[in-house]
């Protein structure tokens, strides 16, 4: 167990990667060998100790025998709901096999490609070499080093000049197999006043073990473009999560962002958004579940190096049982940063008296011209509303899940897309019944 | 046709005397004290200062500890820039006179200080008490004789030591940890002065107690350690008021203050630090809130060149309160991190956090503070407002808070504000008249109005006064 | 009730020294203080902080870190910055072997 180079240099041969990509592979395998777990004297993790948890590298190794293959499986395994019929394109990875499709073939004329991230560092090189990896950076941590190195799987999508994607590209990411790990990179490239919406899934059944899920995305939202992407993260509760969101909006761009965690035993989730281009409107959302056994921890940074610009902040969840959740947001605005509004929320309604929940909203503001502001909160659920529902008939499991839902809508109402705060509901739903 | 020159020199000459002339309190006096201190920190310097007191052994061997432990210490890397310090340079113990009660008894230059600052004047007029420490050392203490007769102890620490051993020794540490950090660590190795009171069950003592602070050695380590007891049912408002000359090198102000609030007792601190920019002030303060009691700080920070301070609660009984109000004011050269910090322990307790953060001429100032709901405190409930405003383009504002919550009836709530003064208000006040300067800290001091008005009338108007003078120094 | 578990040779832990050992996969401070052997979570309640690399004094362990002390018979807090109590654990001398066990109370998290 555990990951060795020799896995770098067996996953980049097998893929016939160009050398470019082998040798970032490597630069972060060198920043691997030189990291060690992140501990509690480290301030992005104050609140979350690994070594507490009892995390260990060692228990996970790559999945042998690494391949690609075009076709998608017929059965995308018991777990997976179906919750979008209509895609503009749809791929899946389990454990050494990746695929994507595009039933929306009328794509092909506008010069937008939907692909696995392999298949277009091989026939997009031009297209893929400037954006990868220009965001996202391995030597965050370990977990990000170990991400660079063994990268495989996830989604590219280009949509070139005044294109609109209508609906969603959606991609899976699955761990089959007890002590296996993943490492999907997507990478979405839109240009000027081009649209898209993608949905990325993460989920597991029948894992009956632990796994580890090391992933990342990084988006370059261009001038006037519109941008949604949305993260649902639903795996069983063995498994170990971890996520890089890395977006940067150009001038007008209109952007937003959906993170939504249900499952896994931990999951860790880091959102940047730097706005470059001035007059962007940026949603930032969450919405998060956590239950018996479960540890969430989100950081979060609005990085504002651009005038005239909005970002709006909105995290919410419910915790159960003896759930921990985190939240750590940062909004900075740079001296360039005149005229800004931003703004950031998280709220955390605690069901049990074994949940505990941290919240750190933070500001550095660099600049006069600002209007800013944050509000966190944590707290249960207003006892009087429990009783007024009570007092309707309805028994006190189910006021709770009408206050939990009536709760999280703030957030929901924010999403704009019906097709996927429809998806979101449907998964509430079943979480919470 | 003249050239005119460049002269780095000439102009920071010109920046020191601009920065002089807007800080009202940068004189310093031609002092020659008993004896030629030394600079720098050793074994030595401590049992210097242990043998020049007479202390029992007991602080000796404390002291000696504390130095080990603020050696092994690293230094903070978070909040703001201490890298300058320079250790070495510091002066950590200097006497300039024997401590007195009569204002006429001290040294002609050393009173003209208290005059200048306009304590004795205070002191006459609506204070209980006061101690005035210079340097290292009290020089200066009287207490209303009806408080001595009620039985109040308000005295200074070395005195309380000598007077008070067993009092002393029973509190001491107890609520700050010589390791709690590398600047509690040095202030219980090197401390000297501060003030100590005790206040008997039941007593209230209706007029404030107030010690003043003054460094006048350039490279000066100031470290008065203060020690409060409030027993049950009593009530103490303590004012602490600070000033340095300008210098071009650093002075370090590192002070901590444990006090501890018994059943249903009030306690109330209030602080107008008012250093020069040459300061840097590293004070460790925390009190025990236990049954019913109530802690309040109220903390004004208006000089130093960086100020860390981060007053705390730690709600140890049933139904304690604590309430924690603070102003920042951050101009030229200033980078205030100031804060809060509270820890729910007990059941139905309370706290209410309200800071003020004012950023100009290229300052920064900060909130950071952590709220704590300990599992077990039912019903705690705190709230949290920071509002910060920034004057200029050139200017910094961060707020940093923590909440932590592990209780499930325990309830939070934060909220935060950044904003510029508004060109409209600006406008308006401008065309009934208000030159800008004077709007400007119009619309400052209302900003600060919810701290003011809980200050005593003589300090509400000091510390707006003070603002006045950043005002117009930074701007005129 | 947790089993007794076997953690160390007595003259493993010297008389006013403390030493880490494992009971039940969790970390445990143990101490000889010259007259007896004592052990509670080696986890302050205050940071994430390993106890047994702090100062023992008779029955009372100084964090390392910040200065809290505990009483390591009762676990409990003896002053700030740590507010919330450790978990104890009983000891019991067999010949030259020291064991340990749990005593149910929920260990620091």
């Amino acid at each position: 167990m555990g990951f060795a180079r020799s896995d770098v240099e067996a996953l980049s041969a097998s893929l016939n990667e160009p050398d470019w990509v082998l040798e970032r592979r490597l630069e972060a395998w060198t920043w691997f060998e030189k990291m060690e777990l992140p501990g509690e004297k480290e301030e992005p993790w104050r609140y979350t100790n690994l070594a507490r948890l009892k995390f260990k590298l060692d228990d996970f190794s790559v999945v042998p025998a690494v391949g690609k293959e075009s076709v998608v499986p017929s059965s995308a395994g018991s777990s997976w709901v179906e919750l979008s019929p209509d895609r503009s394109g749809e791929g899946h990875q389990y454990g050494s096999t990746v695929s994507m499709t595009r039933p929306d073939m009328e794509l092909d004329s506008g010069g937008v490609i939907v692909a696995d991230i392999h298949t277009a560092i091989e026939q997009h090189p031009e297209l893929v070499k400037p954006h990868l990896f220009s965001q996202f950076d391995s030597a965050t941590h370990i977990f990000s080093a170990l991400h660079g190195a063994l990268f495989f799987g996830g989604a590219f999508i280009y949509v070139p000049r005044g294109k609109t994607l209508s609906l969603p590209v959606e991609y899976g990411c699955h761990i089959t197999k007890a002590g296996t790990s993943i490492f999907p990179h997507t990478l979405v490239v839109v240009e000027e006043n081009a649209e898209v919406c993608y949905l990325e899934r993460f989920s597991s059944s029948g894992l009956g073990g632990s796994g580890l899920s090391d992933a990342a995305i990084e988006v370059v939202a261009g001038q006037a473009s519109r941008v949604f992407v949305a993260t649902i993260q639903d795996y069983e509760k063995g498994v170990w999560h971890f996520h890089n969101h890395r977006y940067r909006t150009g001038r007008d761009a209109s952007f937003k962002s959906l993170v939504v965690t249900l499952g896994g035993k931990f999951s860790r989730t880091e959102v940047t958004t730097e706005i470059l281009g001035e007059g962007n409107s940026v949603d930032m959302m969450g919405i998060y579940l956590a239950g018996e056994g479960q540890h969430f921890d989100f950081r979060t940074l609005q990085d504002h190096a651009a005038p005239h610009s909005t970002s709006d902040l909105l995290y919410k969840g419910a915790l159960k049982d003896n759930a921990r959740t985190v939240y750590s947001g940062q909004i900075r605005v740079r001296p360039e940063g005149r005229e800004t509004d931003a703004y950031q929320t998280n709220r955390n309604l605690i069901l049990s008296d074994n949940a505990m929940a941290n919240s750190k909203p933070e500001l550095e503001i660099e600049n006069n011209d600002v209007r800013c502001s944050h509000a966190a909160s944590v707290g249960q659920m207003d006892e009087n509303e429990v009783f007024y529902l009570q007092s309707r008939g309805i028994d006190r499991i189910s006021a709770e899940r009408l206050i939990v839902k009536g709760f999280l809508e703030e957030v929901l109402g924010k999403v704009g897309r019906k097709d996927i705060r429809g998806m979101v509901e449907h998964l509430l739903e079943e979480k919470l019944s | 046709m003249a050239i005119e020159q460049f002269d780095p020199v000439l102009a920071e000459n010109e920046a020191v005397r601009k920065i002089q002339e807007a800080y009202k309190y940068g004189w310093h006096d031609a002092t020659s004290y008993d004896e030629a201190p030394s600079r720098g920190l050793s074994h030595e310097v401590i049992d210097m200062i242990s043998d020049r007191k007479n202390e029992p052994d007991w602080m000796r061997k404390n002291r000696h500890k504390a130095l080990d432990y603020f050696y092994r210490r690293p230094m903070p890397t978070w909040g703001a820039d201490l890298s300058a310090i320079d250790f070495d340079n510091i002066f950590y113990y200097i006497k300039p006179t024997n401590k007195v009660s009569k204002w006429e008894d001290m040294p002609e230059s050393i009173k003209d200080t208290w005059d200048k600052l306009g304590i004795p004047e205070a002191e006459k007029n609506f204070l209980g008490g006061v101690t005035a420490q210079y340097e290292s050392e009290v020089v200066y203490h009287s207490t209303q004789k009806h408080l001595e007769e009620m039985g109040v102890i308000f005295t200074d620490m070395d005195s309380a030591l000598r007077d008070h051993p067993d009092l002393v020794k029973e509190y001491f540490g107890t609520i700050i940890p010589a390791n709690d950090n590398k600047f509690a660590a040095l202030n219980t190795a090197v401390w000297s002065g501060g003030s100590f009171i005790w206040v008997p069950k039941g007593v209230s003592v209706e007029v404030p107690l107030q010690a003043y602070f003054r460094i006048n050695q350039e490279n000066m380590g100031q470290f008065e350690r203060t020690l409060i007891i409030c027993e049950d049912e009593s009530w103490v408002h303590y004012v602490e008021g600070c000033s340095a000359p300008v210098y071009s090198s650093d002075s370090l102000h590192s002070a901590v203050v444990e006090i501890v609030v018994k059943d249903k007792a009030r306690c109330r601190y209030t602080t107008i630090q008012n250093w020069s920019n040459n300061v840097y002030n590293l004070v460790t303060k925390r009190a025990v809130a236990h049954k019913d009691a109530t802690m309040e700080w109220i903390d004004g920070n208006l000089g130093s060149k960086v100020t860390m301070k981060y007053p705390a609660v730690i709600l140890a009984g049933e139904g304690a309160k604590a309430e924690i109000l603070s102003v920042a004011y951050a101009g030229t050269g200033m980078h205030l991190d100031a804060g809060a910090k509270v820890t729910h322990v007990a059941p139905n307790t309370q706290s209410t956090i309200v800071s003020k953060s004012i950023s100009k001429d290229g300052g920064r100032a900060g909130y950071r503070g952590l709220v704590r709901i300990d599992d077990g405190a039912t019903n705690a409930r705190s709230t949290v407002r920071c509002d910060a405003l920034i004057l200029d383009e050139d200017s910094r504002s961060d707020t940093y808070p923590y909440n932590e919550i592990e209780e499930e009836t325990g309830s939070v709530g934060h909220e935060a504000t950044v904003s510029k003064v508004g060109d409209e208000q600006l406008f308006y006040l401008q065309s009934r008249g208000i030159d800008e300067t004077e709007a400007m800290s119009l619309i400052v001091r209302g900003f600060i109005e919810p701290i003011t008005k809980e200050l005593p009338l003589e300090y509400s108007v000091e510390l707006n006064r003070l603002i006045q003078l950043q005002m117009e120094g930074s701007i005129g | 009730m947790h089993d007794w578990v076997k953690v160390a040779r007595v003259e493993d832990v010297k008389p006013g020294s403390v030493i880490q050992v494992e009971v039940d996969g969790e970390p445990v401070a143990l101490a000889n203080t010259g007259e007896e052997f004592l052990a509670t979570t080696d986890i302050c309640s205050h940071d994430y902080v390993l106890l047994h690399d702090g100062w023992l004094e008779d029955d009372e362990i100084e964090c390392p870190q910040h200065g809290s002390r505990f009483n390591m018979r009762t676990g409990k807090v003896l002053n700030p910055p740590a507010t919330q109590p450790i978990a104890p654990y009983e000891t019991r001398v067999e010949g030259h072997d020291v064991y340990v066990r749990g005593t149910g109370e929920k260990p620091n998290d």
